[in-house]
């Protein structure tokens, strides 16, 4: 116990030496190069100043991080080239006179040092001096901005975030132009320091949510984030459901509308999707191009992806429960045509329906992940499995393998659901095989009693959409015209709802 | 109530709006399927017309009592009227029926699963996957059920609205004649079951709606539900009589008979499905409204803190009794006879023992000024 | 059997659901009226279901009682 104290003792001492700058400028480059120890993408080049022989300078970065041009232009050659003398310090000499860069800090302690040359930038030692100077020379390389291929939109923006964080947060401000937009920094991660950037409209924005999303992204403790999916998962309410409460986009129009709308996003250094908070049921349905074409337009397609949704999570469920249950409902020569189809089907119609979404579930899947190369073998493997082979082998019947595509192709109308459909699809087939009709009523409630019951931040997941109040329904079921979309969603922003001046008809001419 | 990360305060408010789906489903509910005021056959709608002035003063007693004490239920009514050990004797009568009622609901709709769809399937196994469906419910709070039954009632009435005029097609008008064939006497007893069930089933929300924003609210969601769910049960009733004639208080589920007659061009037939459908929503919505009431007594008088923790207990129980509270479909039909008179007191009689007793108290409290300031704080906190 | 399977199953869900968090909470009281009223469910329903025991029915001395009072009609 005494000696395990006294070690300790003793270590923190050498923490405490080790924080600090020397005056010499060879321990402190051999302090860095302890750190740093079997990295050899650490960069240490000294040189001497022309005018003043005696004094050593050396600058260290790291490989790759830093853009050459920057170092070599700024730094080393007006050093080398600049003819001063012993008026002032050096340092204040080199930082105010010689080095032309637009950010220079100055330091003392070992800590912000390393973190500097860890983001990119160069640290400047001098000999005699127990201070740095850290030159901001960030540089690397990053993909262009470019329309994210997840988030396609005929007409609007076609820009979407990078992986680079500044230039996200540029792109935001730009679509947003005001003070009020804050940005608040974080850095989470314990090997990683991924910066975390949390954007808000004050003034528009639920204080008590913006404070409750603070509050769990500062509970967070992990030791490395690389993608924002890693603060969704680590923060976001029922965990276990698999529906989402909190979305992301790639867009920034998306991202600044919904800002506009009082939600707040979380911006992560090094991934494209931005996420936003809180996420409602209904903006599962919304998508940003219903705002920039004709409101009749965009209500027409919000109702077809509520009808999608509605029936690729049913169709198999009701189609089993109507087949082994009801077939009193269908008209006689449907019941004999399904009948003459199923004959020679080794499988009950459940079985039937669980292997053929497995199947599509696994086509879905490996389409996805595979390389483009062997895409044509997959679509014939597929066409084959799922369709008129299948039937000939009498393997599956064939109102089966409609019904099935049915519910694949709908699916894909509502893409953001991912697991959420496969589960609930899931769900009703059984429940329906268990009790007919009523069973599946009783998988839809169970489902209904689920959605209630979630709250994204506080705000109720699903909104009674019939509250008698047509503003809240306005966005929800159909796009109501920009004209009419004078408040923002009451449930969001609580303290600033006005979105148009009243004025009649707002910008349109009356 | 804090939620799973411990955060905001969740409070259950009802609003206005939603108190008044819960009653009006509650009162609407098994009435759909299991038709009332039999006893006046072919004027079964004119004892429902008969039953409004009988109801309208048992809505006005039940109101009353929920705005006297704005923000407390029954339970609560009865600890301060009667005092803790009277007031807790004469709670476990109301807890009886409430568990009662919801067993019997359950056991209604069993029946019925029963003999219209699934005569194989054992009645332990449909009593048990609605009743787990009304726990689930129920362990989110009342306010997550208000806001479902918000949420359900369009599809219902959507329902009623594009199946009544297909009915219609086989509707004969002249069915409903002749108009008080056997006088008034019997109509007089459809209108008293009619009071019975369903109105005065209505003395459940008393133990339930506690969580009402305004004093005036109780009167208003009574009130609308009540319009409501007239307007819709003399619609059904009118249909079935016109559709089955004297058929209508003879079979077991009029409704269900009524719509299964429907065929139009040999396409449309056969869609009886959408009245069990119907049913099963508001079925729903009626037991778990009951096996509310039951728990939230039952933890109020035992002081057993949070009623959402014995949910499921107290749930399971209710349909272990469902399952054995009939030997058979007969026997319930049977008991249905006599319920207008086993509810009397529950309905009628306690309530406005109740009442009178509220009524005293407050004035009391209001002359020594004690209940007044308690009262007050009460509503600023809410 | 197979409903007193189920039944067990359900038990035992709700029971790690609401009983499990009582019991850290050191809430006695309510632990030991859960856990007796699950108890109670699952032996009556042992009792429906294995023993073929029906349990006696509220409805008819009720019934009997109301004809006392109201008089056959």
């Amino acid at each position: 116990m005494l000696f395990g104290k006294k070690n300790k003792k003793e270590a923190d001492k050498l923490e405490v030496n080790k924080k600090y700058l020397k005056k010499s400028l060879e321990y402190n480059i051999k302090s860095f190069k302890n750190i740093f120890n079997n990295d050899e993408t650490l960069f240490v080049r000294r040189f001497k100043m022309p005018t003043m022989e005696q004094l050593e300078c050396c600058i260290v970065f790291i490989e790759g991080m830093i853009d050459v041009d920057v170092v070599n232009r700024n730094i080393i050659q007006p050093i080398l080239k600049n003819k001063f003398s012993m008026e002032y310090e050096p340092l204040e000499a080199l930082q105010n006179h010689v080095i032309t860069s637009h950010k220079i800090e100055k330091a003392t302690e070992m800590d912000p040092l390393i973190e500097g040359i860890l983001i990119g930038n160069t640290v400047l030692m001098l000999e005699g001096i127990s201070e740095a100077l850290i030159i901001t020379t960030k540089g690397f390389k990053f993909r262009d901005i470019a329309e994210p291929p997840s988030e396609k939109v005929i007409r609007g923006p076609r820009e979407g975030f990078t992986e680079a964080f500044m230039t996200n947060l540029t792109l935001l401000r730009r679509k947003i132009r005001t003070p009020k937009l804050k940005f608040k920094f974080l850095t989470l991660g314990t090997q990683t320091n991924t910066k975390i950037c949390i954007c808000y409209l004050e003034g528009i924005a639920n204080e008590k949510i913006l404070a409750e999303v603070e509050k769990r992204i500062g509970n967070i403790d992990i030791d490395g984030i690389l993608d924002s999916g890693y603060i969704e998962e680590l923060i976001h309410d029922s965990p276990l459901s698999p529906f989402k409460t909190i979305g992301s986009s790639e867009r920034p129009d998306v991202v600044a509308s919904r800002l506009l709308e009082g939600r707040i996003a979380v911006v992560t250094d090094g991934s494209p999707n931005v996420l936003t908070i809180p996420f409602l049921m209904q903006e599962y349905f919304q998508s940003n191009e219903d705002y920039y074409s004709d409101f009749i337009f965009a209500s027409i397609n919000r109702i077809l992806r509520i009808l999608g949704f509605l029936i690729t999570i049913s169709v198999t469920g009701v189609y089993v429960a109507l087949t082994t249950y009801h077939q009193e409902i269908f008209p006689t020569p449907l019941v004999l045509s399904i009948g003459a189809a199923r004959e020679g089907v080794p499988f009950p119609t459940v079985l039937e329906a669980i292997i053929l979404l497995f199947i599509f579930e696994v086509l879905r899947e490996a389409s996805v992940r595979m390389p483009d190369a062997i895409g044509q073998t997959m679509s014939i493997v597929g066409a084959l499995v799922l369709g008129q082979a299948a039937i000939d082998a009498k393997l599956f019947s064939a109102p089966m393998v409609v019904i099935v595509a049915l519910s694949g192709i709908t699916a894909l109308i509502v893409p953001r659901f991912k697991g959420a459909i496969i589960v609930v699809r899931l769900l009703l087939l059984f429940a329906s095989a268990f009790l007919g009709l009523y069973g599946f009523v009783f998988g839809i409630l169970l489902i209904l009693i689920h959605l209630f019951g979630i709250r994204s931040f506080g705000i109720p997941y699903m909104l009674d959409y019939n509250s008698l109040n047509f503003q809240d329904f306005k966005d929800t079921m159909i796009r109501a015209p920009w004209w009419y979309m004078r408040l923002r969603p009451k449930f969001i922003a609580k303290s600033n709802n006005q979105r148009q001046s009243n004025k009649k008809g707002g910008g349109r001419k009356s | 109530m804090k939620n799973e990360r411990g955060d905001f305060v969740r409070k259950e408010i009802i609003a206005d709006h939603q108190s008044i789906v819960l009653v009006a489903t509650f009162i609407f509910g098994s009435t759909l399927i299991l038709g009332t005021g039999g006893d006046a056959k072919q004027d079964a709608w004119l004892a429902i017309l008969v039953a409004i002035p009988m109801v309208i003063p048992a809505l006005f007693v039940y109101a009353r009592l929920l705005s006297l004490y704005p923000g407390k239920d029954l339970f609560d009514i009865l600890n301060r009227v009667f005092g803790s050990f009277i007031g807790k004797f004469i709670a476990l009568f109301f807890i009886w029926y409430a568990f009662h009622l919801g067993a019997l609901v359950i056991r209604n709709f069993s029946e019925f699963m029963e003999i219209a769809a699934m005569p194989e399937t054992p009645p332990m196994v449909i009593i048990f996957s609605m009743g787990l469906v009304c726990i689930l419910a129920l362990k989110d709070g009342i306010e997550l059920l208000a806001r479902l039954a918000t949420f359900l009632l369009p599809f219902i009435l959507l329902l009623i609205i594009i199946v009544v005029p297909l009915s219609l097609t086989q509707a004969h008008p002249e069915n409903l004649k002749p108009i008080l064939y056997e006088g008034w006497k019997p109509v007089i007893k459809g209108a008293f079951s009619t009071f019975s069930f369903p109105f005065g089933e209505t003395i459940i929300f008393t133990m339930v709606l506690s969580t009402l924003k305004t004093k005036k609210s109780p009167y208003k969601s009574f009130y609308f539900a009540l319009v409501i769910s007239i307007i819709i049960m003399l619609i059904i009733t009118l249909r079935n009589i016109m559709v089955l004639g004297h058929m209508a208080s003879m079979v077991y589920f009029p409704s269900y008979i009524a719509v299964s007659v429907i065929n139009i061009g040999d396409f449309l037939q056969r869609i009886e499905v959408t009245v069990a459908v119907i049913f099963l929503f508001a079925g729903f919505i009626k037991i778990s409204v009951c096996l509310y009431a039951a728990c939230n007594g039952i933890t109020k008088i035992f002081n057993l803190g949070d009623y959402r923790r014995f949910v499921a207990p107290i749930g399971l129980f209710m349909l272990i009794c469902a399952d054995n509270i009939y030997e058979n479909t007969m026997e319930m039909l049977e008991w249905i006879k006599y319920y207008p008179y086993y509810v009397i007191p529950f309905q009628i009689i306690l309530p406005i023992i109740i009442l009178i007793g509220a009524e005293i108290k407050v004035r009391k409290d209001r002359g020594q000024g004690t209940g007044d300031k308690e009262q007050g704080t009460e509503i600023k906190e809410r | 059997m197979i409903i007193l399977l189920f039944t067990l199953l359900i038990i035992l869900g709700f029971i790690l659901t609401d009983a499990i968090p009582m019991f850290l909470n050191k809430e006695w009281k309510q632990f030991w009226v859960y856990v007796v009223m699950m108890l109670g469910i699952l032996i009556l329903v042992f009792f429906k279901q294995i023993m073929n025991v029906t349990l006696p029915s509220p409805a008819n001395p009720m019934k009997e009682a109301i004809i006392a009072i109201f008089g056959k009609q």
